[in-house]
């Protein structure tokens, strides 16, 4: 085998080992669009209701039987919350996801918008 | 005299038209928060829309699993558990509906008539190819799948024949 061979097999080699060394990226920090609430599905959806007023936010959509209410804010964010109960644990899990019209929205919506679930949830 | 050119491109780009604002049905919609939004008719649906069943899984399990599955799509806009149909305004628009039996069938149909222009409605602003259309559909029926059946026993796995 001639030299220039061997080197090119070498490179072919070692981009294959780097190839498999390669990893997903991963972010420092990940959307949680999700979060548990040790409440009643019944008094989480009057809260999530709360919350939507004070924020001055229009409703667009709702079904309780679905567990889903979508909202619009005056900054044109359309906010989908999806509500799952778990009555064997007392505890609802909320889901949040918001949009504007070009596309989907992710600058702390999610944060914020369970902070005041939170606060109202205890306040109650 | 080497100025007169600059000068003429000042005067020129001054007279420039404006690029021309093109409103659609789905703009107008945005505009009044989905009031008067009609939701279309079931048959409508299921004709112009595709069908997948997904056996071994409840109507709830499906529904909710659709919900789970469009949220993250775009903006559901209407949605009623009672007749199984839901809106989602994404791109494009989609309309589900979820039919139920003892096989649950879920029909998806893409609602690009939300894209007719309001000045010229025999006019489209946007269009979508029928392959790009199948693609569309056959991606969501694929996450809706996963979605239903993720966390579930292999149900098609058998200790012995099915009908034993």
């Amino acid at each position: 085998m001639s030299p220039a061979k061997k080197i090119s097999y070498f490179f072919i080699l070692f981009i294959f080992i780097f190839i498999g060394c390669a990893h997903l990226p991963t972010s420092e920090h990940p959307m949680e669009i999700n979060k548990v609430f040790h409440a009643s599905f019944d008094k989480t959806w009057d809260s999530v209701l709360e919350v939507v007023k004070t924020s001055k936010g229009i409703i667009i959509t709702k079904d309780k039987s679905s567990g889903l209410i979508v909202y619009k804010l005056k900054s044109q964010i359309y906010t989908n919350v999806y509500l799952k109960d778990s009555p064997s644990t007392n505890t609802t899990v909320v889901y949040v996801v918001p949009w504007v019209k070009s596309g989907h929205f992710s600058e702390e919506i999610e944060e914020h918008f369970f902070k005041m679930l939170e606060k109202n949830l205890t306040k109650k | 005299m080497l100025v007169l050119p600059f000068f003429a491109l000042f005067v020129f780009s001054g007279c420039a038209s404006k690029p021309e604002v093109i409103k659609t049905r789905l703009d107008q919609f945005f505009e009044r928060d989905f009031k008067g939004f009609e939701v279309p008719e079931i048959n409508k649906i299921k004709l112009a829309g595709k069908g997948k069943s997904f056996p071994y899984a409840t109507f709830d399990e499906v529904w909710h699993s659709a919900i789970i599955v469009l949220m993250q799509q775009g903006i559901v806009v209407r949605l009623s558990k009672e007749s199984g149909v839901i809106i989602t305004v994404t791109t494009p628009p989609l309309a589900l509906f979820v039919e139920r039996g003892g096989v649950v069938t879920v029909y998806l149909h893409i609602m690009d008539d939300l894209y007719k222009r309001v000045d010229t409605p025999e006019k489209v602003a946007r269009r979508f190819p029928i392959q790009r259309k199948e693609e569309i559909l056959d991606g969501f029926f694929g996450m809706l799948g996963t979605q239903i059946y993720s966390g579930k026993k292999w149900k098609y796995l058998y200790k012995g024949p099915p009908n034993d």
